[in-house]
């Protein structure tokens, strides 16, 4: 199910032309491209990736920096991506490949001050991880590709900002000022939601069809009652998320009174509570995904606040002053 | 006239001559041309023991420990000329040869005729025994430690690898492997069933003998290869190289019928019997990592134990997709 358009002529032009331009703005690295168009099943594939990887020196080294810290738990030394590809596997090796060629393209540009890129990258890690763990206790699909999914859920945003930063303005103006819910501000001012040009983007970039769909419906109008397929996966994970206020940053998801309270499927909670140390724990491994990718401390939620004490502004969202109570943001 | 006095008028001082000879802390010996001692300094009297008047004239040859060493001093400064230094056994007063570092020269006359050797001599045995302490020291050292990579690395009561040494072998040999002709590996996890119940009702010493008993008939069924260890309490794994899912359920299923056939010992009481769940997973199948098949095979684990115990659970008791609520 990949007709990743909405209906009407003009919405269909507007997501054309934002992945367009996208594509223009945010070219891929040649690594990134070739890792996505991997043949995972061929005997060769592993051997192929370590060769794709190691001709890129930058993603080497973020791969082995990634995979010789805390996020993996491995006690030996990794020293070369051959062994990363062995020890962690080729998937795994493949999603890292993929998720940061994708921040990468997308660090180029500045966001304005109406978005924070950071929390934006926090949101979608703790996403895809929190996918990868429903989808390692359930096994509905490969944890690989739930994180991968999850990762990229709401990358439509980033291009829908980059293309038409005057319209993203208004949409911030309509969730920050007028407490509107982001998914209706960008219908108003958009007239197409975020997943028909993320998963047109994808699509652009060959990712294959399941992780295409997954962003094309990670916004279901009911959260999924029973988990299924990796749709329901990344849809869970992303309410599971904000659930606990890990979300884009200026929606009002980081004030615990306006989370939405939802029924998710119980394995959802299940595979979480698996997780030793649960969210926090999950939490923290995204943030150490981010810091070991993009070589920086990324800014952060409220949680980790007083470890960054003395960087200034800690990463906590700031919410505006503001009289009308918005309401509860699910985007 | 100079007002320091230069190198050759210290040549041509004979007292000051002397007096840099018998303050040499080494010892000095000379000989003639018919290597008969003419020159036998303090610092040689303390070295060999001999008084002067028993060397001074005599030939020098009784320096040494045998004729053998004198002779073989000899033939190297006929041989090489000039200077020659080398160890040599060295003969001491009312006591065992010892070692000693000896560096000599040959003096010739100025028509080139043999006159006599001066030999400088320095007391080596002591460095011997350094050297010697220090090997044997080194040895010993090289065995400690040696002894306690096996303690850290190996479970005491079972013999087997710990958890962690067990999973570094198991990496050790996937990365061995490369990534060319990647072979599948079959993980299995055991469990002893109701564990708890042996030690409290036969005490922890018949526990202990449960726990061997099981490692010794899986280090039976494992292959040269295989990697069996011990995963922690009553839990042991077992990392299989080359074999898929089939392969590492026959392996369980061996050691499941063989531990249900044994029959732990205890004195003056009835043999015990025990019996055990094994959960099966493999790389590939059950993911791509060896984290992922263990904690594979450690929820098919669990299942069995749910399952009532003493069985095998692998992958067609476990279907993909179905959540263990």
């Amino acid at each position: 199910m990949t007709t990743g358009l909405p209906a009407n002529m003009e919405g269909r032009n507007r997501v054309r032309s934002i992945v367009n331009r996208t594509t223009e703005l945010t070219p891929l690295k040649a690594v990134a491209t070739r890792a996505i168009a991997l043949a995972e099943d061929e005997r060769s594939a592993a051997m192929d990736l370590a060769t794709v990887i190691s001709s890129d020196q930058a993603l080497t080294a973020k791969l082995l920096r990634l995979s010789n810290s805390a996020y993996y738990g491995y006690a030996r030394r990794i020293g070369n991506v051959r062994e990363a590809v062995i020890l962690l596997g080729m998937r795994t090796v493949r999603s890292v490949a993929i998720s940061s060629g994708i921040i990468d393209a997308f660090s180029v540009v500045s966001p304005g001050a109406a978005f924070d890129m950071d929390l934006f990258w926090a949101h979608s890690v703790t996403v895809g991880l929190v996918a990868e763990v429903i989808a390692r206790d359930t096994r509905i699909v490969r944890p690989e590709d739930a994180f991968t999914a999850g990762v990229l859920h709401d990358v439509g945003k980033l291009a829908m900002l980059i293309c038409e930063p005057d319209a993203f303005a208004e949409l911030a103006d309509l969730v920050v000022t007028e407490g509107v819910r982001y998914r209706d501000a960008e219908l108003a001012v958009f007239g197409i939601g975020h997943e028909h040009v993320g998963s047109r983007l994808a699509q652009r970039w060959k990712f294959p069809d399941l992780l295409v769909d997954a962003i094309r419906w990670h916004h279901p109008d009911q959260p999924p009652s029973t988990l299924e397929t990796l749709n329901d996966v990344v849809a869970a994970a992303d309410l599971a998320c904000n659930r606990e206020g890990l979300a884009c940053g200026f929606d009002w998801t980081s004030d615990a009174s306006r989370r939405p309270v939802l029924a998710l499927p119980p394995a959802v909670d299940h595979a979480i509570a698996r997780v030793h140390g649960g969210m926090p724990t999950i939490e923290g491994k995204a943030r150490a995904f981010l810091l070991h990718v993009t070589a920086r401390t990324p800014r952060w939620y409220a949680t980790y606040a007083d470890l960054d004490a003395g960087k200034a502004e800690a990463g906590v969202p700031q919410n505006p002053p503001h009289s009308s109570p918005p309401q509860t943001n699910v985007a | 006239m100079h007002g320091e006095p230069d190198f050759i008028d210290v040549l041509s001082d004979s007292e000051l001559m002397q007096l840099m000879l018998f303050a040499c802390p080494d010892g000095v010996v000379a000989t003639d041309r018919e290597n008969r001692v003419t020159l036998y300094t303090g610092a040689s009297e303390a070295i060999f023991g001999f008084a002067p008047v028993e060397v001074l004239h005599r030939d020098v040859s009784m320096l040494f420990a045998s004729a053998e060493e004198f002779a073989r001093v000899y033939s190297r400064l006929d041989w090489e000329g000039k200077v020659v230094s080398l160890e040599v056994f060295a003969a001491r007063k009312d006591s065992e040869p010892f070692l000693a570092a000896l560096s000599a020269a040959t003096l010739r006359d100025r028509y080139g005729s043999y006159s006599g050797t001066i030999a400088y001599i320095r007391d080596h045995s002591s460095l011997r025994d350094i050297e010697e302490t220090l090997r044997q020291k080194n040895s010993e050292l090289k065995t400690m430690v040696e002894t306690l990579a096996h303690l850290a690395k190996h479970d005491q009561l079972t013999g087997l690898l710990h958890r962690g040494s067990a999973i570094e072998a198991a990496e050790d040999e996937m990365l061995r492997e490369g990534l060319s002709a990647r072979q599948p590996m079959g993980v299995v996890i055991f469990d002893l069933d109701h564990f708890k119940r042996v030690n409290d009702s036969y005490g922890h010493l018949v526990g202990d003998k449960v726990l061997a008993a099981l490692a010794h008939v899986l280090e039976d069924a494992a292959r040269s290869g295989d990697i069996v260890g011990r995963f922690g309490g009553e839990e042991f794994i077992a990392f299989l190289p080359g074999a898929d899912l089939a392969a590492a359920q026959l392996f369980a299923e061996r050691v499941r019928v063989a531990i249900g056939d044994s029959r732990v010992k205890v004195a003056d009481a009835e043999p015990i019997e025990v019996t055990v769940s094994a959960g099966v997973a493999s790389i590939p199948s059950c993911g791509d990592s060896l984290h992922d098949a263990i904690r594979v095979a450690d929820d098919r684990l669990f299942i069995a134990k749910r399952g009532g115990r003493d069985r095998v659970v692998g992958p067609e008791s476990n279907r993909p997709g179905r959540h263990a609520a």
